[in-house]
C-alpha cells in the first residue's frame, strides 16, 4: 500500500513563506487563502525565548473529522491517503471547517477547499512512472519551492523511502496527536522547547 | 520581505504571505516592556525622536530587548512606490538620511534614539 506524508523539519525552516507563496502561484487560490501556512511561533519568556517556524495545513488524516461531519461526501478519503473535496458534491455547509482542528479548511465561492497534496501533479507524476517526493514533476509544489530542504513528501508504507528514513532517523511528532485524527503531517525536533 | 520580488503584479502576494511574519504590521517591541507601558496587542503607539514621529500598531513579542523596538519597514528616502494603505510604519521617517551613518551593507541596520508612547 501507499501512503502519502509530508515531513516538516523544524530545525530547517526558517519561516521564509516561499512554500505558502508557491502553493498559492501553483493552485491559484485567492487573497487570503493559504492551504500551506507558515507559523511564527515563539516558546518561553525573554530572555529565554526560542522561535520556531511551524508549517501547517490539511494533515490528510487517517481519521479525519473533516470526512465524519460531511453532509453530501463531498469530503473523501483515498486509498492512497489523500483527503480530497468534491466540489461537484460539496454544498459549502462549512462543517468540514469547524470539524477540522487544524483549521486547513478555507471556503472558496461557497466551497470548502483546502490542501489536496497537489494530488494532480502527484497522479500525472506517478502516471508517467515518476516518484512523488523524489521526482519534483509529481511531488506537492510547497516541497519542491522549499529553499531550506525542510519540506520532504513521500510514502510512509515504504520503509525504504526518503520520508520513512526521516522519520527512523529523527525524533519527531505530530499536531495534535491527543485527538487520534491520526495526522500523515510529521515534525522534526529534538531539542528542548 | 521585499515587496520588489516578482515586481509590481506580485506585490499582492508578498504583502500577503509576509503578513505571516510577525511584525510587518507594526512595531515589534518586547512584551514585558509593553505590559509596563499599557500597550497590548495591535494598540496604536507613536514612537519618536525630537525631529519626527510615526504611529503603529503594537506587535509584543518576547524575542527582543527591551530597550529595543523593531520596525521592518524602510521606506520613504528614495522615489520609490510606498504603499501607505499598508499602515507600516517606516525606520525611514525617524531615522536622519546621512552617509556618514549609513553601514556597510546598505542601511540594514540603522539605528535611532527613540520615544515610545501609546497613542491617544
Amino acid at each position: 500500500m501507499t501512503r502519502w506524508a509530508m515531513v516538516a523539519d523544524l530545525r530547517r525552516c526558517v519561516g521564509c513563506q516561499t512554500c505558502t507563496a508557491a502553493c498559492k502561484q501553483a493552485n491559484a487560490t485567492p487573497p487570503g487563502v493559504q492551504w500551506r501556512r507558515v507559523l511564527d511561533l515563539e516558546v518561553g519568556e525573554y530572555p529565554a525565548v526560542k522561535r520556531a517556524f511551524v508549517p501547517v495545513g490539511c494533515m490528510h488524516c487517517d481519521e479525519p473529522p473533516c470526512m465524519a461531519v460531511c453532509p453530501s461526501t463531498a469530503t473523501r478519503k483515498r486509498a492512497d491517503g489523500i483527503v480530497t473535496v468534491d466540489p461537484d458534491l460539496c454544498i459549502g455547509c462549512a462543517y468540514c471547517a469547524v470539524a477540522c482542528p487544524y483549521e486547513a479548511r478555507y471556503k472558496i465561492d461557497g466551497l470548502a477547499t483546502k490542501c489536496t497534496f497537489c494530488v494532480e501533479r502527484i497522479d500525472a507524476g506517478t502516471a508517467k512512472g515518476l516518484k512523488p517526493g523524489v521526482d519534483p514533476e509529481a511531488t506537492p509544489a510547497c516541497v519542491n519551492s522549499c529553499i531550506a530542504k525542510a519540506l520532504h513528501f513521500g510514502d510512509t508504507d515504504d520503509p525504504a523511502s526518503n520520508v520513512s528514513r526521516l522519520l527512523a532517523e529523527n525524533q519527531h511528532f505530530r499536531m495534535h496527536e491527543d485527538l487520534g485524527t491520526g495526522p500523515n503531517f510529521h515534525y522534526l525536533w529534538d531539542r528542548a522547547p | 520581505m521585499q515587496y520588489a520580488w516578482g515586481a509590481n503584479v506580485g506585490m499582492q502576494l508578498i504583502k500577503e504571505v509576509a503578513d505571516n511574519i510577525a511584525g510587518h504590521r507594526g512595531v515589534i517591541v518586547n512584551k514585558g516592556r509593553a505590559a509596563e507601558l499599557g500597550i497590548g496587542e495591535d494598540d496604536w503607539v507613536e514612537i519618536a525622536t525630537p525631529k519626527a514621529s510615526v504611529r503603529a500598531r503594537a506587535v509584543p513579542r518576547q524575542g527582543i530587548r527591551p530597550d529595543t523596538l523593531l520596525l521592518l519597514g524602510q521606506f520613504g528616502h528614495w522615489a520609490t512606490p510606498v504603499a501607505k494603505d499598508f499602515q507600516m510604519p517606516s525606520l525611514n521617517q525617524l531615522a536622519t538620511m546621512s552617509l556618514e551613518l549609513t553601514d556597510a551593507t546598505g542601511s540594514g541596520a540603522d539605528l535611532v534614539r527613540v520615544s515610545l508612547r501609546k497613542a491617544a
